[in-house]
């Protein structure tokens, strides 16, 4: 089965590049354009990674990152951070909210692309502390 | 200054504290007086003096010896010390220690009341200065943190054509229905540029005076109904439906067609930034008291209180701007524009349930001749 990736940013056009992106490479992609329809996503749908801008409106990606870790269904799904900021205290935020990896806006697409299945693949996943190659299920 | 200027005086002599306070009284001053170096630190300690009148000999102590305690509680604080002419030595040493002036005894009233309006005239200087380097400072901070959206505005409309420009060019995008999909977003993502670059162009005119408007006669109908139109698939997009109520029988007026439809991108653009899906946005027009007045109106999150007094000002952006985007010029800009038409804008807002800007332009009608 493809690996389910949802994608939740609120510029329309930045969507739209990151879903045909993904698209091409074969993933099945979900999106919405808020933090909060984010949240209720990625608990119904469970995927296999999360995409999450920082600047949404409403609850903005730190807080979404927050509080997908704090529950355990979704504490250990990789999450991609994206942003237009680009200062590190930004990125340091991110990740300290629990987000795998941080990617500013412009981004290379070979690069997001391969950084993505990196993360799917547990490479990414594996650098956390106590989680270990999570995957058993192939 | 709004407040009563108040004077403490620091001296054991009753008599003296008694004279000089009747005749601060008299000058609008207020007086509060110590007996002792302790009395008046227990004073100071509840509330700031402008002036401090401090006798150089108190029974507790010097009076030189309260000048690090008082300059510590209240670094504004003037001290101008009372010295006989003995002591002159020590008052002049008080006024490398921080002392303002010193007078000597016996007192001579005008000397004392030149030497405490010299103090507060000081103190009012250096207030003024105070606030003017504050008010330099947080214009510098909203300077710097417009450079920053701006860069952020500019960058998200690049990166999005730049990504699209790639994938056509790499041979990405096969289909011709996406490949015309994907250059109409470039297309709309460059004129987003264009409006923002644009934006740039106003600020820097009204910065420096030379913003104009060209005025001729217009129906406003036609210039509202040409921005509505312009955002037609931007709103169906977020599900949004603009409605236009805008009578036929609006006279014509005389307006920048061009500034007044930009005011109008302005508004419609917040009013769909800030709604949420599935509803809708209202463009009402009428004439009213020799005024035609427009209204935006949108069912969306709201200003907060707080917010509203600077909705018009440069560089402001509300807390929820700050997440949507923007860079807290549109409105400024909208303001500018419609004061150079002799009219005025404002907006109504509830939080949770929408917000209103309006704004109205004189009615020249027929009858007032056009000077040609």
């Amino acid at each position: 089965m493809n690996k389910k990736i949802l994608v939740i940013e609120d510029d329309p056009s930045t969507l739209r590049l990151i879903k045909y992106t993904l698209q091409q490479e074969g993933y099945e992609v979900l999106t919405v354009p808020n933090g909060l329809e984010g949240l209720r996503k990625a608990r119904s749908e469970l995927p296999d990674l999360v995409i999450l801008d920082v600047m949404l409106p409403g609850i903005d990606g730190f807080e979404v990152c927050h509080q997908l870790r704090a529950e355990s269904q979704t504490a250990q799904l990789p999450i991609l951070m994206i942003s237009g900021k680009t200062r590190g205290i930004d990125k340091a935020t991110g990740l300290k909210m629990g987000a795998d990896d941080y990617v500013t806006k412009p981004w290379h697409r070979p690069e997001l692309v391969a950084k993505i299945a990196a993360m799917l693949d547990g490479n990414g996943v594996a650098l956390k502390a106590n989680c270990g190659r999570g995957s058993t299920g192939e | 200054m709004d407040e009563k200027e108040n004077i403490l005086i620091i001296d054991d002599d009753e008599s003296t504290c008694r004279s000089l306070t009747l005749i601060f009284n008299k000058k609008g001053y207020e007086v509060e007086t110590a007996g002792t170096g302790r009395d008046a630190i227990d004073k100071a300690q509840g509330r700031f003096f402008n002036v401090a009148l401090v006798d150089i000999k108190l029974p507790d102590m010097e009076g030189t010896a309260l000048l690090p305690p008082l300059k510590e509680m209240h670094p504004e604080m003037a001290v101008i010390m009372i010295t006989a002419y003995a002591s002159v030595e020590n008052a002049v040493r008080a006024l490398t220690e921080g002392a303002s002036a010193y007078i000597t005894k016996p007192l001579n009233i005008d000397e004392v009341l030149a030497a405490v309006r010299g103090a507060l005239d000081k103190q009012r200087l250096v207030e003024e200065k105070r606030r003017a380097e504050e008010a330099l400072r947080e214009l510098d901070r909203m300077k710097s943190e417009f450079v920053s959206n701006v860069s952020h505005e500019l960058r998200s409309p690049l990166h999005a054509i730049r990504g699209f420009t790639k994938l056509l060019l790499e041979g990405k995008v096969p289909q011709p229905e996406i490949q015309r999909e994907f250059l109409s977003v470039i297309d709309k993502q460059s004129q987003r540029l264009g409006v923002l670059i644009d934006g740039l162009f106003d600020l820097s005119r009204l910065e420096s005076g030379r913003f104009q408007i060209q005025k001729q006669r217009l129906s406003i109908r036609d210039v509202i109904h040409k921005a509505v139109e312009s955002f037609y698939s931007l709103a169906s997009d977020k599900g949004i439906v603009i409605s236009e109520d805008i009578p036929a029988t609006l006279p014509e007026i005389e307006a920048d067609g061009e500034r007044i439809s930009q005011v109008m991108v302005n508004l419609l653009s917040n009013a769909i930034k800030f709604s949420n899906g599935g509803r809708s946005v209202i463009v009402k027009g009428g004439a009213k008291d020799g005024e035609l007045v427009v209204q935006v109106t949108d069912r969306g999150i709201g200003i907060t209180k707080e917010a509203m007094p600077h909705l018009f000002e440069r560089f402001y952006r509300t807390e929820d701007s700050m997440a949507r985007g923007g860079t807290g010029l549109g409105l400024y800009i909208s303001r500018q524009i419609i004061e150079a038409h002799g009219g005025r804008i404002w907006a109504e807002s509830k939080v949770g349930k929408g917000t209103t800007v309006s704004f109205a332009l004189p009615l020249n009608e027929v009858g007032s001749v056009s000077h040609e």
